[in-house]
């Protein structure tokens, strides 16, 4: 893993999400994921500034949909990860697992 | 009802306007369409009560990281750009950026500013002054196809003036030469207004406007009819000369004016940009009259200049090949003369500016690594701040800022300050490109042409974002590679990596070098310098004063008339308080005069074509003393040494060991200038004549109370500075 590669625990789970949900991940798409998988809260604000600083550092880039065929719908902002985005991953989730190789926490994995 | 059930079923409007508030502008939209969607999904499944405490607790969740980002953003968009802002929009944020940084760190703004102005305002001015006196052609047309005809001595020397015979004969036998001119340089003096003034002449043929482009501004040029033997005298003037000694006065054509006591009649007046060879500050022109039956007619007798134009396409090897043959041929005809006498061209850029080249050069190179320590000294500045500034580019790193993004900032400020340093630079340049001339006005060569142009200035230009842009690379680099957790905590005091104090060792130690090599080759020079001022000359230059006199023959018809003016001259310095010994001669050391002439010593007979050659000088008694020359044996002129008595020379101590080895030359006789008897009473020490560096050469000394010469050399010897003197 590079010195700049670094991402946060959340950063990466927003990202991890990006990646499971391929062309629908959206804010409300990937709290879900989220919630379910990780069986943690994550507030939709919480999410979208996430995604801001992933999409600053060149992670993510973002494609805004056409609005919603209904009365007064509204337009989306899908997130994807982009080459970068999935190298950082790769590293941040490959340290981890190195890191906890051959450790006994008393827990299965 | 359904209105009412559809507005029952929003979201609560507090916890709204909150996020709202707390959303970034931009994402204010996506931010509330998500919260609303999510919501509704939860009205559908969990009822709307439940629905709206979740609206809250998700909305009150999302304003810290909301805020937080918000904050950043407006922030961080003054001074650093965010995506989608436009690149002009980004770039102005950078600089306001990067412009507030240079003056939080003033002191090392100031050092890199002043480090580029010095780099590129030298650079810019040398290779300015380069560009004008080496590069670009001489300013009349057909100039590259002009060449410089010189003379080759017997021992090797090489001469800048050729027999007139011989000139015509070259003009003739060398296929490539479409046109040949013949000029000398000389002095007059004007009497014009209250003060005599010495003016500087070249006498030109009628093929020299040809060769040089000589334009005339007023007036008319020469015609065949102005050169011959019985012509009335005319003059053409310089365009300075015209404007400082005349005003300008358009008037000026047919005007007689006194030259040497003579009248004169000015026929024109050249162009502002006329080209005068080989002297560029001429003050005139007058026509070369070739006197029939004098020395200036005889071979041997090497007092012309030569200029030729070379027909289109011709090889300057080749017009060697065939200007040495004709030498040689004419050599052969004419043994006595010309034997081991040569000629050779060479083009007339090389003429002019051949002597200055290398020392240009040598500043040139000098000034490029002065450039590249400067580029060193700016990169060090730059990773200096860099690492100082590590625990900046970390919290930005921590709070969202991409790597490429500290990347551009790092390049956009060390760019402000090369291009702040290199403007300055390029801004101060003319002035510097001013100094260096000024440093060598009559040394450096085509001096008046020497400017700022527009190529220059773009080579500067390059030089300054080629610096900017290397220095920052690796402060870029630093800022790429951070290692948050450790930058954070450490801020600036343990920034660098390996990799960075590595880098950093190698550009000092790239600097240092750099700087040694300059050091080094500076020290050289001085030394060469040094040795060149501790090798004796010779001669005492201390305290020596010396200035050039012609008695005209139209006030001082005859000889005695002029040796009585010059012991009156001579007796006026005397009696200047200070003065120590006053004295004449026609040869000045590292001055004009040179006359050289075949001798040879009576012991071993004339051996014609292979007599020895000497410099002549012709000095009046109490030479020795005012030039402090010292007399190695025998004695040096008294005043009694004059036309009635015995005929006597002096030699120097370089012709004494060449032509009198291992005997005594005092009392021996020499046959010079088709006199039989000269005695040699004394043996001067050797004087260098015009280079320290070069052999010294033979020298006849003759007394001038019995050869007079009407052009003279004063050396006066003083303890009073030459201003207060003059």
């Amino acid at each position: 893993m590079t010195k700049g590669a670094y991402l946060g625990e959340f950063e990466m789970l927003v990202l991890i999400s990006i990646g499971r949900l391929g062309d629908d991940a959206y804010a409300v798409t990937i709290k879900r994921e989220i919630e379910r998988r990780a069986k943690r809260g994550a507030s939709i604000g919480a999410i979208h500034a996430a995604l801001g600083r992933l999409a600053d550092k060149g992670y993510v880039d973002f494609r805004i949909s056409d609005p919603l065929p209904v009365p007064g719908g509204r337009a989306r902002k899908y997130a994807t990860i982009t080459s970068a985005g999935s190298r950082a991953l790769r590293s941040s989730v490959g340290a981890i697992g190195r890191m906890l190789d051959g450790l006994e926490l008393g827990v299965e994995l | 009802m359904s209105t009412r059930g559809e507005s029952a079923r929003k979201p609560p409007a507090i916890a709204t306007w909150l996020v709202r508030r707390a959303s970034p502008a931009a994402e204010r939209q996506f931010i509330l369409g998500d919260l609303r969607e999510a919501f509704d999904e939860r009205v559908a499944s969990i009822g709307l009560a439940r629905a709206r405490r979740w609206y809250w607790r998700d909305a009150l969740a999302s304003l810290a990281p909301l805020a937080a980002r918000r904050f950043f953003i407006a922030t961080h968009r003054s001074s650093i750009a965010t995506p989608g802002d436009s690149m002009w929009t980004s770039l102005l944020a950078d600089l306001r950026h990067a412009a507030r940084l240079s003056r939080r760190g003033a002191l090392a703004s100031f050092a890199v500013i002043a480090t580029m102005i010095l780099g590129v305002g030298s650079t810019t001015a040398v290779f300015s002054a380069m560009n004008a006196v080496l590069l670009r052609p001489l300013p009349f047309p057909h100039s590259e196809r002009v060449v410089q005809l010189q003379g080759t001595l017997r021992d090797g020397r090489v001469i800048q003036t050729l027999a007139y015979p011989d000139l015509v004969d070259f003009q003739q036998t060398v296929p490539d030469f479409a046109d040949l001119t013949v000029f000398q340089t000389n002095q007059r003096t004007l009497q014009h207004g209250s003060e005599p003034r010495l003016v500087h002449f070249v006498d030109v043929d009628d093929a020299y406007p040809r060769i040089f482009g000589t334009r005339i501004a007023l007036g008319r040029g020469f015609t065949s009819e102005d050169a011959k033997v019985d012509a009335a005298p005319v003059v053409v003037l310089s365009n300075p000369f015209w404007a400082s000694e005349f005003g300008s006065d358009r008037a000026i054509i047919g005007r007689i004016i006194t030259l040497d006591d003579s009248p004169v009649q000015v026929v024109g007046v050249l162009a502002a940009d006329a080209y005068t060879f080989p002297d560029p500050h001429a003050d005139a022109l007058e026509p070369l009259t070739i006197q029939p039956n004098t020395p200036m007619t005889n071979r041997g007798a090497m007092w012309a200049g030569a200029a030729a134009l070379l027909k289109p396409g011709a090889v300057l090897a080749q017009t060697n090949r065939d200007l040495s043959a004709a030498a040689a041929s004419i050599a052969q005809r004419f043994p006595n003369a010309n034997r081991g006498i040569s000629a050779n061209a060479i083009g007339l850029r090389d003429a002019v500016v051949g002597s200055v080249a290398p020392m240009l050069e040598l500043l040139a190179a000098a000034v490029a690594a002065v450039l590249l320590i400067a580029c060193l000294n700016i990169a060090n500045l730059i990773l200096g701040r860099a690492q100082m500034r590590t625990r900046e580019f970390a919290i930005r790193a921590a709070l969202g800022g991409s790597p490429a993004r500290v990347r551009r900032q790092v390049f956009t400020e060390s760019l402000l300050l090369a291009l702040i340093g290199g403007a300055l630079g390029v801004a101060l340049s003319p002035s510097l490109t001013h100094a260096i001339v000024g440093l060598y006005p009559t040394a450096l060569p085509r001096a008046n042409e020497v400017g700022i142009d527009m190529r220059v200035l773009l080579f500067a230009s390059l030089t300054t974002l080629l610096a900017g842009v290397l220095s920052a690379i690796p402060s870029a680099r630093r800022a790429a590679r951070l290692d948050l957790s450790n930058d954070l905590r450490d801020g600036g005091r343990s920034g660098a990596g390996f990799r960075d104090r590595r880098f950093g060792r190698v550009l000092i130690v790239s600097q240092v070098a750099a700087s040694l090599a300059l050091l080094f080759a500076a020290g050289l020079l001085l030394r060469t310098f040094e040795r060149l001022t501790t090798i004796d000359p010779g001669f005492d230059p201390r305290g020596v004063m010396t200035f050039h006199v012609f008695a005209s023959s139209a006030r001082y018809a005859e000889v005695a008339d002029f040796d009585r003016y010059y012991a009156n001259a001579a007796a006026a310095l005397r009696a200047i308080p200070g003065v120590k010994e006053v004295s004449s001669t026609t040869m000045m050391p590292f001055g004009s005069g040179r006359f050289y002439d075949i001798f040879f010593p009576n012991d071993r007979g004339d051996q014609g074509a292979n007599n020895p050659a000497a410099a002549v000088s012709f000095v009046a008694p109490g030479f020795e003393r005012a030039l402090g020359i010292s007399v190695l044996r025998g004695r040096a002129f008294t005043p009694s040494d004059d036309s009635i008595a015995p005929r006597v020379v002096m030699i120097n101590e370089s012709l004494a060991k060449r032509h009198f080895p291992g005997r005594d030359p005092i009392g021996q006789t020499i046959t010079w200038n088709t006199e039989k008897d000269w005695r040699i009473i004394g043996v001067l020490r050797t004087a260098h004549l015009d280079s320290l560096s070069e052999e010294a050469m033979p020298i006849l000394y003759t007394s001038m109370l019995q050869s007079p010469k009407r052009s003279r050399y004063f050396v006066v010897r003083a303890d009073t500075p030459p201003d207060q003197f003059f």
